[in-house]
């Protein structure tokens, strides 16, 4: 919202309120100063408002609070001599959308007088003079004191009004000359040739103001909100009437707006008001709020008295009743936002001060709860990851049809209806793609290695929605080492990724080879720990005694797999065989073409002190398995 | 079964209590061999004065003597290769040339916003805080309706709310409120007894950290997906004075000791009364610039109590029961604090952004 600094010093009456107070006073009113600048000679301030005060969608409104909170008053709204009479043009409000209409009849004079001051506050507001006084007349008004009006040309005016709802498929001109096809939904004034404005948002083309009108019909009048929101959402056409009518405007405004507004014209160029009259019935007054002192006592830290929150309200325009332990309130009609007692407490604390209220630790007498496992356990995935050379990335929680898999669950069921595009189309069913995608653009952008993960949930369908599958994928891939005297460069292969896994205690995985050089892996955490895991394991006793170790070095032919060799060895090997590693695979010189040599460790170790001999024993059983496999000794 | 020192002829248990200190003075392979000859060489050792021992031992300690001579050997045997193992690698060691570039152990890194939201937690965890968390897919009635947010709200429009084709109801969350409405109305339910949950507790405190979905185009200011932390606390007689004093406490352990809090008026429909709360810029100390819009104050998070409507659609009697309610970004926290000006950089997990916002230590 645009505010020149001396249209608002103007609404104040009594005192000179200085910038400096404006910028201290606003934001803790709850409007914060987006930008101040210099402009023609004003100080033009955009200020933030919240979306519940449509009353301080005008320089007045604004100017209200700031009144309340330094304890003085507005300045009266401009008087008019305007006396309503009898309808002087048939208008009939033929839905309850609109409960009230104010119109008047002026004569237009032929002066073009446009006082200056308007034409620069109309600039300042981020608009322009139109040369014509009702339209800048009406738009002046709008910005000050918050009520759109509209003038018709009263000699284009086909018969009588009609408010009405539009009829589905009825097209309407705008003033921007745009044709749109209206709803059985949209409200419309008409005349007996058709719409001649869409109420509260925009005015027609056949019936608008020129240089050549002589005679118009002023309209001020009250339409429904969610109408105005609803005709506007759907056309996309957020005008500065729907902007106001559409959050709801001051009943009690639009009488005496309508009166400035066409005194104001016929003052401007000369002419005169002929008729003015009203159709249908203002609302009639809130019914009263009950603010318990108690409330407002348990609401702000500390007692208010009852005379200081009645003081604050009556400010802000209410009207209230007081008793020994509540205040009875009647907001303003302009506040449709307060409806009841904390929204009150909210205005009496606004104007004491939010800087006023006590900073105090609550002494709550619960028990903390406990942290829930999936929370945990995310932290301590990534936590581990992070120590083992991984990096965690955050990617968006969509995916493309392109990036399904076979296996994946029905897409239809995890399709967007309004996604930002093809590729942000569904609910993703696997972390990969996307952490695929920014693996490659690491290599590209150099990066030898990539080690990335992401923990996040995945998504299946079922009949009644997504469920989320919180789940953990990691990437590895590129070249690792190479880059110090010590590490050889070496590529990373899955047998890294088994190495990883095992290093993780995870159980089997299934290594995706994603291309170009990375590999990855993707699996669901559990939602609840396997079991009750203690801080510190049971203590189980280890044996002191010295570990033997034996090197065996076999020739095996190549092609031949480890695995079921080692499983093999353990079979005739006793328990006290602790460990069994291949240590080194080796081709090349020495070693028979078509052949590999492999360096195997045996480990023992027992709880007594074990012999040479009966270790030679156990390895002898090894030895003997060799020729029947095709494997023999180095 | 226990070994029998007490078999062994004096010299050699004499020989034995030194044994460690030996090894541990063996200063070059020459020393170890030396010592290997006395222990365990094949010629006139302590090992093969042992062996003739065991010969002429009576039937009955033959079992003992034997067992003992297994383990000296074996512990002589390790002791040794392993002091030689340690003299070979230091001497090849003290021939390395260290201003060689050493190999660096591989670091990764937790990223940024779960580093932020893990501060936070641990922040209000201090306070007893625990975390409640919700989906991501959300009912409308847990998203806007059950937080007072009018039925023709803005924000429910298809241009603001990510939709599902196929489930009309369901949305990607909009904000991590919704976990306030589930969290209170699991608290409502009573037991056989007809006592609430909320009462058998008395009161109940809580973060939800999670993702939140926009219908944002990304800029360097938007992201369709982001992090929020939600806060709530429920209990007797609660009012704006506690809400402040949470939130300056959590500030200041969040942003440094000397940081300033302001609270100013601000509109949420989930409560009332609502406000804003501002850090003192953390760029210009207050003085004004760029950042904060020339205002000295950097907005930080939104908060207030709690609206009686959204305690009473739980189905918590809101006469007897209040509290507060906050909520952050955590990524607008962490561009604050890191003063990094795009917000992108956090989603486009760019190696070179995440080592460079890799944890200081
Ligand atoms: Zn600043």
């Amino acid at each position: 919202m645009r505010v020149p600094l001396s249209i608002l010093q103007k609404e104040i009456s009594g005192r000179i309120l200085s910038l400096d107070q404006v910028q201290q006073y606003l934001p803790m009113l709850g409007f914060p100063i987006e930008h101040i600048e210099s402009l023609s000679g004003d100080t033009l301030l955009e200020i933030e408002i919240t979306a519940n005060r449509s009353d301080v969608l005008s320089i007045r409104g604004i100017a209200r609070d700031l009144a309340a909170k330094l304890g003085t008053t507005l300045g009266p709204l401009p008087g008019s001599s305007v006396t309503e009479g009898a309808s002087a043009l048939s208008i009939r409000l033929e839905s309850p959308l609109c409960s009230f209409y104010a119109a008047s009849i002026v004569d237009l004079g032929s002066s073009p007088y446009i006082p200056n001051d308007t034409t620069k506050f109309l600039e300042l507001m981020g608009s322009s003079s139109k040369a014509l006084a009702s339209v800048d007349a009406s738009n002046e008004l709008l910005y000050r004191f918050g009520q759109p009006t509209h003038a018709f040309d009263l000699d284009t005016l086909q018969g009588s009004i009609t408010v009405r709802l539009a009829k589905s498929g009825e097209v309407f001109v705008g003033l921007d000359g745009i044709s749109r096809t209206l709803t059985a939904q949209d409200l419309v004034i008409a005349d007996e040739a058709g719409p001649i404005a869409l109420a509260g948002v925009l005015g027609g083309e056949r019936t608008k103001v020129t240089a050549q009108t002589r005679r118009i019909l002023v309209e001020s009048a009250l339409f429904d909100a969610v109408s105005v929101r609803t005709t506007a959402h759907r056309l996309n056409l957020h005008t500065e009437a729907s902007n106001r009518f559409g959050r709801g405007v001051d009943p009690s405004q639009v009488v005496p707006i309508r009166n400035l507004l066409s005194q104001t014209i016929a003052q401007w160029t000369e002419g005169k008001v002929i008729a003015a009259w009203n159709v249908g019935l203002l609302p009639l007054v809130a019914s009263p709020i009950h603010l318990s002192l108690s409330l407002l006592e348990r609401m702000a830290g500390r007692p208010i008295s009852g005379p200081d929150a009645m003081a604050h309200l009556e400010r802000l325009g209410a009207r209230v009743l007081m008793d020994e332990h509540a205040l009875n309130v009647i907001p303003p009609s302009w506040r449709h936002d307060l409806t009841q007692a904390e929204d009150l407490v909210e205005e009496v604390l606004r104007l004491e001060g939010y800087d006023r209220i006590d900073s105090v630790l609550p002494s709550v007498q619960a028990e903390p709860l406990p942290m829930p496992f999936e929370f945990t356990q995310r932290i301590q995935w990534s936590e581990r990851l992070a120590h083992l050379g991984f990096f965690q990335t955050l990617t968006f929680g969509f995916q493309g049809p392109s990036d399904e898999t076979v296996s994946a669950s029905d897409p239809s069921g995890r399709r967007l209806s309004n996604p930002l595009g093809e590729e942000y189309s569904l609910m993703r069913s696997s972390l990969l793609p996307a952490l695929k995608k920014a693996a490659l653009q690491n290599l590209r952008n150099g990066q030898a290695e990539v080690r990335l993960f992401e923990i996040a949930p995945v998504y299946q369908s079922y009949p009644e929605g997504p469920h989320s599958v919180l789940t953990l994928a990691l990437i590895w891939g590129g070249r690792a080492g190479g880059e110090d005297v010590l590490t050889p460069a070496q590529t990373i292969t899955p047998l890294h990724l088994m190495g990883l896994a095992q290093t993780l205690q995870l159980p089997t995985i299934h290594i995706v080879d994603l291309g170009e050089g990375l590999l990855g892996f993707e699996l669901p955490l559990p939602s609840k720990p396997s079991a009750v895991a203690p801080l510190i394991p049971h203590f189980v006793p280890y044996s002191r005694h010295p570990m033997v170790q034996r090197d065996l070095s076999l020739l095996v032919s190549q092609g031949q797999t480890y695995g079921p060799i080692e499983s093999a060895f353990k079979k005739v090997l006793p328990g006290v065989c602790k460990s069994l590693r291949c240590v080194e695979v080796y081709r090349g010189k020495g070693v028979p073409e078509g052949q590999e040599a492999w360096l195997l460790r045996f480990q023992f170790q027992a709880d007594r002190s074990l012999t040479t001999e009966e270790v030679d024993e156990w390895m002898k059983t090894v030895v003997d398995l060799l020729p029947s496999m095709q494997i023999t000794l180095r | 079964m226990s070994l029998r020192f007490d078999l062994l002829p004096p010299t050699i248990a004499e020989a034995h209590q030194h044994f460690e200190a030996w090894v541990s003075a063996a200063q070059d392979v020459n020393d170890i061999n030396r010592l290997k000859g006395v222990f365990i060489g094949r010629k006139a050792s302590h090992l093969t004065l042992l062996t003739d021992l065991l010969k002429q031992t009576p039937k009955e300690s033959k079992a003992d003597l034997g067992a003992l001579i297994n383990h000296l050997k074996m512990t002589w045997e390790t002791a040794l290769s392993l002091r030689l193992e340690q003299l070979v690698s230091a001497s090849a060691s003290s021939s390395v040339d260290l201003t060689l570039t050493p190999p660096v152990l591989p670091q990764g890194a937790v990223h940024p916003i779960q580093r932020l939201e893990v501060h936070i937690v641990s922040v209000f965890r201090t306070l007893g805080y625990h975390v409640e968390e919700g989906p991501e897919v959300e009912t409308e009635e847990h998203n806007f309706d059950g937080l007072n947010i009018a039925p023709n709200h803005p924000a429910r429009r298809s241009s603001d709310t990510f939709y599902f084709e196929a489930h009309p109801h369901l949305l990607l969350r909009t904000h991590t409120s919704p976990v306030q409405v589930r969290v209170l109305k699991r608290l409502s339910q009573k037991n056989s007894q007809g006592v609430s949950l909320l009462e058998s507790l008395g009161g109940i405190r809580f973060l939800s950290p999670g993702r939140v979905y926009r219908k944002d185009e990304i800029d360097p200011t938007h992201s369709p997906m982001f992090h929020q932390v939600e806060g709530m606390l429920i209990g007797k007689n609660i009012g704006l004075q506690h809400l402040k004093g949470t939130l300056s406490y959590a500030m200041k352990a969040l942003l440094g000791a000397d940081t300033e809090v302001r609270f100013r008026p601000g509109y949420f429909p989930f409560v009332e009364p609502g406000c804003e709360v501002d850090v003192k810029c953390p760029l210009c100390k207050g003085q004004g610039c760029r950042v904060c819009k020339s205002s000295g104050w950097i907005e930080i998070l939104g908060a207030g109590l709690v609206h009686p409507h959204v305690l009473s659609h739980a189905g918590i009697d809101s006469t007897a029961w209040s509290g507060f309610a906050f909520g952050m970004g955590i990524e607008r926290i962490a561009m604050i604090i890191s003063e990094c000006p795009d917000l992108r950089l956090f989603f486009e997990n760019d190696l070179r952004f995440l080592q460079s916002m890799r944890e200081v230590r």
